[in-house]
């Protein structure tokens, strides 16, 4: 019998929002979404979570991200960049961002192929950038 | 999931070659978003434990001449129990003087030592790009670098002077005054993103020093400096014509547009004014004013200049 391989249900991106690639190998314990171990959490990582939640904290659940963000209280500032945490800070500020601006996105998956990232080989030279600014 | 809620510690930044971008007061790299935010947080982690060190040399050099000092009037009485005693308070005594000339040089050449390895004013830089390159890092094509190059010299030296002129005023006892105009690009730098969209930004200061002589109230001239500082923020960003469409009207009060054969062009700017947008927090006598800024505020501010541009055109279906 064959394995299927199922994808992580999770989202990426902030502009031009694009599904996640990897394949999941988590089962959120709180909305059973399939999710890679980028976009999993464990819950007894939370600070302060609230009493509904206090739950999964005390079962060791591993959570998808959004679960996860939605429990945690920490405030932005206190939120180490140089860890995996960094995409749970980046959730929370988009939240603040869709909440405060106007907010333009593009979701990939209406847009077909549009997209595809191996549409194009691309070659990022800014070499010869250096002069705009200097109006 | 390893990673989760990790921090560097201290001992990984030991001996780093970190001490260069101080020294140097910059630096200018090509680096992925997590490459980055390491070494923002290894500048600053660097700085902090030199700091530390520093503080503890300066005690120490203190606390051997109060050791000198009160051993002075500690060992006058042993001069009581018998007369050969009086060479400890008088040969400490002798050295009281000269180890305050000591001390006080001993400080300062620490403390300017310091000053020249590293940069002041690094810590707000590395929050706020950490937190903006955080922002699109989901955003960038998959291992794609960004490129930087930062300079955090002083900005009000000779070689960023832009212009001076007069400056008068009406206020009482003012003799005369002059203002001199400051501009240092603090950083500047592009990247790629997921959509093949180009993006170059760059952040300046820009700072007015006035001088003013004036007579005082006692009738005794004093010179005043006072500063106005403001930041702009400009993104210029290259949106793919293959992939996108400009929409019909594209408020061009707000957004500088242009367009070649393969891309649109856009250009929009941000200025972050503390005297403007939060009055109370504006000091004249503050040379920079830019630490003013919230991280979050300052990086959403900034992402939603991408999304200005971004709002000027439709994914082509
Ligand atoms: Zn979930
Ligand atoms: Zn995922």
């Amino acid at each position: 019998m064959e394995e299927k391989t199922t994808r992580c249900e999770e989202f990426t991106g902030l502009f031009v929002v694009r599904n996640c690639e990897n394949n999941a190998t988590i089962v959120c314990d709180k909305c059973k979404k399939n999710v890679c171990s980028t976009h999993a959490f464990k819950a007894n990582q939370i600070v302060n979570p609230g009493k509904e939640h206090a739950v999964y904290k005390k079962n060791n659940s591993i959570l998808c991200i959004s679960c996860f963000v939605e429990f945690d209280a920490r405030l932005t500032n206190d939120i180490e960049l140089y860890s995996k945490d960094r995409s749970v800070w980046r959730r929370k500020m988009i939240h603040r961002f869709h909440a405060e601006y106007p907010y333009m996105v593009f979701l990939a998956e209406d847009y077909g192929s549009l997209f595809d990232r191996s549409s194009t080989v691309f070659l990022h030279d800014d070499s010869d950038e250096g002069s705009y600014f200097d109006s | 999931m390893d990673r989760q809620g990790n921090e560097l510690n201290k001992e990984q930044y030991i001996g780093a070659p970190i001490e260069r971008a101080h020294l140097h007061r910059g630096f200018n790299s090509k680096k992925t978003p997590v490459k980055w935010i390491r070494f923002f947080r290894a500048c600053v982690v660097q700085r902090e434990i030199a700091e530390e060190k520093k503080k503890k040399k300066i005690k120490k050099i203190w606390f051997i001449f109060l050791g000198i000092f009160i051993g002075t009037f500690i060992t006058s009485p042993l001069t009581n129990i018998s007369p050969v005693f009086k060479i400890l308070p008088t040969t400490l005594g002798m050295l009281v003087f000269p180890g305050l000339i000591v001390a006080i040089i001993m400080t300062y050449r620490t403390n300017k030592k310091f000053k020249k390895n590293f940069a002041e004013g690094f810590d707000f830089f590395a929050d706020y790009f950490s937190a903006l390159f955080t922002l699109i890092e989901e955003d960038l094509q998959v291992e794609s670098k960004i490129a930087l190059e930062a300079n955090l010299k002083h900005t009000i030296t000779k070689e960023n002077l832009i212009k001076n002129e007069a400056y008068t005023s009406e206020t009482s006892g003012f003799i005369k005054g002059e203002e001199e105009h400051y501009e240092r690009v603090i950083s500047k730098g592009s990247c790629l993103f997921y959509d093949e969209s180009l993006i170059f930004f760059q952040f300046t200061e820009r700072t007015r020093k006035r001088i003013i002589l004036k007579r005082g109230s006692s009738g005794k001239r004093k010179t005043k400096y006072k500063y106005r500082a403001a930041y702009p923020f400009t993104i210029k960003m290259k949106i793919p014509k293959n992939k996108y469409q400009l929409n019909p009207s594209v408020d061009t009060k707000e957004i500088s547009f242009v367009e070649d054969d393969a891309y649109y062009v856009f250009k929009v700017s941000r200025k972050f004014d503390v005297k403007k947008e939060n009055p109370e927090q504006y000091n004249p006598y503050n040379e920079s004013s830019i630490t003013a800024f919230a991280v979050d505020y300052f990086s959403l501010e900034v992402i939603n200049l991408i999304n200005t541009c971004y709002s000027c055109v439709t994914p082509s279906a």
